[in-house]
């Protein structure tokens, strides 16, 4: 038998490296369902990102705002000892994992971008530091090793994911609606000065439509400094003072805004307005709030449809 | 968002609105009027779009929305094409107000903090006026208010849902009472109230006498000059003059009023025969809605269907207007001896 050629080798090493079937994203919705409908639980990989970080991370608790995780690496190979490291037909990742136990903190749903696995409760309780599993590790994995030098390629890897966890906390936040925190409106703002065809008036010419200015007035619409100098200008108050009215938004719309399910389309109104995700999410919390909705019964506001009738007005807009 | 604090500036706003509609396309009131989706749908500077109630939601929990850029009135579809236009007419209201200075701009002037209220209540009003425009139905009713004939005429003549008609005939009732859609079990499907308390949506009333004599023959109508509502709560109230009338054989209007009877020539109301002595009833001091049967853990006082109870009446009670920037703010947030506010000062 002919030694194989440097090319069929280069073939053979990249069938070995091939992405396991269920992580694609076939094989993701046939395990976890449509992206849109997908929900956030305990004992979920998700690959955590915002910009250029992205961060492999086990749930271990699931709130509204944020997620109790611990970061999980798959390579290169690095541990410390306080890591249970899983070995490959463990997980559906098919390659060794270290779940780095010692790095449990919080980090904010609105990174979580897509769910890659999910993990046994044996496994999941064995990586909870909090449940102190230590004890009894499940099959197919073993404690950590220790970082025995600052030059270890390990300490390397923990460094980093520190720095992504930060990264990813600081990811953009929207203002949320706290009781007992009233933010004035631009009716207030300008008091005597208020008069709303004079608003339409020096909003216009930048581009605004009336129903734009009504939003702005009713502080659904934040201001762009343009916007808002124009403002200061027409009516002579404080530029600041101006840009400052823009009500917060409630806790369940923005609960729901920043869900996963909803990233694609957010990235995709970032493309097509040539904006970042962020400031699309911006324009779209603010745009449900903004939308006029005819809801029946009593109730708080269902932001739920609103969401869905305001992504089906966004679409025919692009058609 | 608490409905029917501008009744008075909601309707003259939609009489405005109106006005406005005619001028931008004559003769358009009279076509919507017939069937307002289909004249909608063939209007070129506005997309009317349907949408599907998706599984898991309560129905129509949000009949409608009105987005601006690019003009769209979305509408989810009921069942009933009434609905759906009376939903397709509050959104053109919507449309009307955004796109009209004058129309936006009387919304300011006349509630500044509340204007999102107003232009609500006024889109209701605007879609009403349009499908069951008072100045023509009035004459066709009697000095004392309607007959529950009237209301079923009105729903066979209009494209008027069958809540809109009894919204409408219970606005003409001289004295207190109540016009009420049920289905044919007896149970309440819609009430409009005219100085009473309403039956709850989804109350059975078919051990009522009115409704009872309804539900016996299933058809045809009913008088009876000893009926009464039945409570959520399983009191009675007191004994009211009511009359009821099949429509389709699914749906039954009933009206039952407590003095100046429109059917009666002469008809006084019973003193002391409410059968709710047991329990008061208790309105809500923010929002005016009726209690529910929850209690407030912490102030013991019932919690209304929005959620209010004795502690937001008490913080309400303890706010006070700043003068400069008009919020109603908590004694905290001013400083002793002052009367503006601490951002204010």
């Amino acid at each position: 038998m002919n030694d194989p050629t440097v090319s069929d080798r280069l073939l053979e090493l990249a069938s070995q490296a091939r992405v396991p079937d269920v992580l694609t994203e076939a094989g993701r919705q046939a395990r976890f369902g449509e992206p849109r409908s997908v929900q956030v639980r305990r004992g979920q990989v998700w690959r955590a990102s915002w910009d250029d970080v992205s961060l492999l991370v086990l749930l271990l608790d699931v709130g509204d705002f944020d997620v109790t995780m611990t970061p999980v690496t798959l390579d290169p190979p690095a541990e410390d000892e306080h890591c249970l490291v899983l070995e490959p037909r463990g997980t559906a990742f098919g390659v060794p994992v270290t779940v780095w136990r010692g790095l449990q903190a919080e980090l904010p749903v609105r990174v979580l971008d897509a769910v890659l696995d999910q993990w046994t409760d044996e496994f999941v309780n064995a990586a909870d530091q909090r449940l102190e599993a230590d004890a009894d590790l499940p099959p197919r994995s073993r404690r950590g090793t220790p970082i025995l030098s600052e030059f270890d390629q390990a300490a390397m890897v923990r460094a980093e994911i520190l720095d992504d966890l930060d990264t990813l906390r600081g990811s953009p936040v929207l203002p949320i609606e706290s009781e007992g925190r009233s933010t004035p409106s631009l009716v207030n703002v300008l008091a005597d000065k208020f008069s709303f065809e004079g608003l339409v008036t020096a909003l216009m010419p930048l581009g605004l439509t009336q129903a734009e200015v009504m939003d702005i007035v009713r502080g659904y619409k934040p201001m762009t400094p343009a916007q808002a100098f124009a403002v200061s200008e027409s009516t002579g108050v404080d530029h600041d003072l101006v840009l400052q009215a823009v009500r917060p938004l409630p806790a369940d719309l923005v609960a729901q805004v920043q869900h996963p399910r909803l990233r694609t389309v957010w990235r995709e109104h970032a493309a097509r307005d040539n904006t970042d995700e962020a400031a699309a999410r911006e324009a779209g919390a603010y745009g449900v709030l903004a939308m006029a909705a005819r809801q029946t019964g009593s109730g708080p506001p269902d932001w739920s449809r609103r969401i869905e009738q305001y992504l089906l007005g966004s679409r025919s807009e692009e058609r | 968002m608490t409905r029917g604090k501008y009744p008075n500036e909601a309707r003259s706003q939609a009489f405005a609105m109106i006005d406005v509609l005619e001028q931008r396309r004559p003769g358009v009131v009279e076509r919507l009027r017939v069937d307002p989706l289909v004249e909608l749908e063939g209007w070129d500077d506005l997309a009317v779009v349907y949408v599907d109630e998706p599984a898991g939601y309560d129905r129509c929990s949000v009949a409608g929305s009105y987005l601006h850029m690019p003009p769209t009135l979305r509408i989810t579809v009921a069942a009933s094409q009434r609905r759906n236009g009376f939903t397709g007419l509050h959104e053109l209201g919507h449309h009307l107000q955004k796109t009209d200075i004058t129309l936006g701009g009387r919304l300011f002037e006349i509630c500044p903090h509340e204007s999102e209220t107003l232009e609500e209540e006024a889109c209701d009003a605007f879609a009403a006026e349009i499908l069951l425009p008072d100045d023509e139905l009035r004459p066709a009713i009697g000095p004392k208010g309607p007959l529950a004939r009237d209301v079923a005429d009105l729903f066979e003549r209009s494209s008027a849902s069958r809540e809109a008609c009894c919204v409408w005939a219970a606005r003409q009732l001289q004295g207190a009472g109540v016009v009420y859609l049920l289905d044919a079990d007896g149970v309440v499907q819609f009430a409009a109230p005219h100085s009473f308390i309403p039956p709850a949506r989804r109350s059975d009333q078919s051990g009522t006498p009115l409704i009872a004599a309804a539900l016996e023959s299933q058809e045809g109508h009913f008088t009876r000059d000893d009926t009464h509502l039945r409570y959520g709560n399983g009191t009675l109230s007191e004994t009211l003059y009511g009359q009821a009338v099949w429509i389709d054989q699914h749906y039954l209007i009933a009206i039952a009023v407590r003095d100046i009877v429109p059917w009666k020539q002469l008809a006084v109301p019973r003193a002391y025969t409410g059968g709710s002595q047991s329990r008061k009833w208790q309105i809500c001091e923010i929002c005016n809605d009726f209690q529910s049967d929850e209690t407030c853990e912490s102030c013991s006082e019932p919690r209304c269907r929005d959620g209010h109870c004795g502690c937001d009446v008490a913080k309400a009670r303890k706010e006070r207007p700043c003068p400069q920037c008009h919020l109603r703010l908590a004694p905290s947030r001013f400083r002793p001896g002052e009367t503006v506010c601490n951002d204010c000062a």
